[in-house]
């Protein structure tokens, strides 16, 4: 426990955001970008991949930009679903007083043909506009485990009692391993979304997100041919909250 | 290649955790070395400990902590600490370990080594040293502030010399010491500082600036051309399955079915009446 408590006043805080940037440009925006969420004085976690260029004085200038935030360096282990695992465990060790979660990161993925529409869509998940309705959400609907947007919610195809797609055969085996129930197979593609903390706390007290960043693939992986742990999982953060019975809703 | 020195005050863990006790942080111009003293790491505690100082820092293990006993369990901590450390991205990735006993050290470090290569980190290195006894290892130059005073202002070339990436120097203990490591500090940043590169020599300055934007522009080409490979290798794999696809619903049907097909186009005015006998005319309407 902190034993000294005048320290951390003001430290603590109900909405924690974890952030993976990938781009070195993403420095430049960054603050404009999280403005619809300043007036919630979120406690906000980075992570820099240690594959871009100019790492160490993108954290000095975040730590300029956002005092007060905890900035990691990791290497490029698992995407941003890797840098994401760090985070959580840097926010399990601090000991975040939050309620809810905003997963985002700095998603360009230049190999894709409609990334910049992908990009601007998940990002409206922080917009000003769309805090408020969270929030209203939030209040509203107890039940509610997870916000995302709309057209990002998508559906895991299973037959029988399998999952079919290049993923499939690595979620089956996730899933039963970490005993995620989830009734529907639905989960937030690119991996940003407002999620409830409490439903975190409680699988990584029981798995270590160290070690499951360790199992990820290294380097710029993606899953257009076949199935990689780093994009089950992308699913699997989906399932570790609607596992508990939990719904998600769109905005 | 000369290289910046960096400069750090140890602060042990025990104090920081017990806040009260730590009289002299150090002063502004040096970072922080925070020994794990302790085998119970409050890490709520040290997290915060970074944030609110929000001061460079690296981290030093004393042998206490890394037993094989408590070793898994700290793991994880340890690699949380070192990722929040921009000390050790900026400089070579050499961690000390305060103790007395080789073949302890020699387990720990290859479970340190093991676990941080797990996480991605190839080049992280372990270096013993005996409890707070001065020496030179590596890149690292462990000394107590007489020391350090010794060398005196017009040595410190030598130091530079001698590959020296980081000065580490005992805790502080009152306000004389302070002053005593501040002016010391100065002396260093005389020739090296935190984030700007030596002073003393234009040429040297000029080297490593271009030498670090050459590193950054190669950083960046690698990172684009491994998007280009990779688009690449998605387009190759789109265009076979909608040729394959193609194949499948289209080239398998029968040609008179194909040939309706065409009148019908022609029917429905997104064909050209002529194109159906003559390949040179145009076959569609714009």
């Amino acid at each position: 426990m902190v034993q000294y408590a005048s320290l951390n006043e003001g430290l603590h805080k109900k909405l924690a955001v974890l952030y993976h940037i990938f781009y070195e440009d993403t420095i430049r925006n960054i603050k404009e970008e999280l403005k619809g969420i300043e007036s919630l004085h979120p406690f906000l976690f980075f992570n820099i991949c240690s594959d871009t260029p100019g790492q160490v004085e993108i954290k000095e200038k975040l730590s300029i930009l956002f005092p007060g935030s905890l900035i990691t360096i990791s290497s490029n282990k698992g995407k941003d679903i890797g840098g994401k695992l760090l985070l959580i465990k840097a926010f399990m060790l601090h000991e975040t007083q939050a309620d809810w979660i905003v997963f985002l990161h700095d998603k360009k993925s230049y190999q894709a043909l409609n990334a910049k529409e992908w990009r601007t869509e998940l990002f409206k998940i922080i917009n000003e506009t769309n805090v408020k309705s969270i929030q209203a959400i939030i209040v509203r609907h107890p039940d509610c485990g997870i916000v995302a947007m709309r057209n990002y919610v998508r559906q895991e195809v299973i037959e029988g009692s399998e999952f079919v797609g290049n993923n499939g055969r690595l979620l089956g085996q996730l899933k039963q391993q970490y005993g995620l129930n989830a009734e529907r197979n639905e989960y937030v593609a690119g991996t940003m979304f407002w999620a409830k903390a409490s439903c975190f706390k409680r699988f990584f007290d029981k798995y270590d997100p160290l070690a499951i960043r360790q199992s990820l693939e290294s380097g710029n992986v993606i899953d257009n041919f076949s199935g990689t742990l780093t994009h089950s999982w992308e699913r699997m953060f989906s399932w570790i909250v609607t596992s508990e019975g939990f719904k998600i809703k769109m905005v | 290649m000369l290289r910046p020195v960096f400069f750090f005050v140890t602060i042990p863990y025990s104090a920081i955790s017990d806040i009260s006790s730590i009289s002299h942080i150090g002063p502004a111009n040096v970072g922080i070395n925070i020994l794990l003293d302790k085998d119970e790491i409050e890490w709520d505690v040290l997290l915060n400990f970074t944030i609110i100082y929000n001061s460079r820092f690296i981290f030093s293990i004393s042998d206490v902590i890394i037993t094989e006993k408590t070793i898994d369990d700290i793991l994880p901590g340890l690699y949380t600490l070192f990722s929040l450390s921009s000390g050790y991205f900026k400089n070579e990735k050499s961690i000390p370990v305060f103790g007395n006993s080789l073949e302890s050290f020699t387990f720990c470090k290859n479970k340190v080594v093991d676990y941080f290569q797990q996480q991605g980190e190839a080049e992280i290195k372990l270096v013993l040293f005996q409890t707070f006894q001065s020496a030179i290892r590596q890149n690292i130059f462990l000394c107590d502030i007489t020391e350090l005073e010794l060398i005196g202002t017009n040595k410190w070339d030598r130091v530079i010399d001698m590959n020296i990436h980081y000065i580490i120097t005992q805790p502080i203990t009152n306000e004389t010491e302070k002053d005593k490591i501040e002016r010391l500090a100065g002396n260093v940043t005389g020739f090296s500082s935190f984030g700007k590169f030596l002073e003393f020599n234009s040429i040297v300055v000029q080297n490593n600036w271009l030498k670090k934007q050459n590193d950054l522009w190669e950083m960046r080409a690698n990172l684009y051309l491994s998007f280009i490979s990779l688009s690449k290798e998605i387009g190759e794999t789109e265009y076979r399955d909608l040729k394959k696809w193609y194949e499948r619903e289209y080239e398998r049907l029968p040609l008179w079915y194909k040939r309706v097909g065409h009148i019908v186009n022609v029917i429905s005015g997104k064909r050209r009446f002529k194109s159906l006998f003559d390949d040179s005319v145009k076959r569609y309407h714009d």
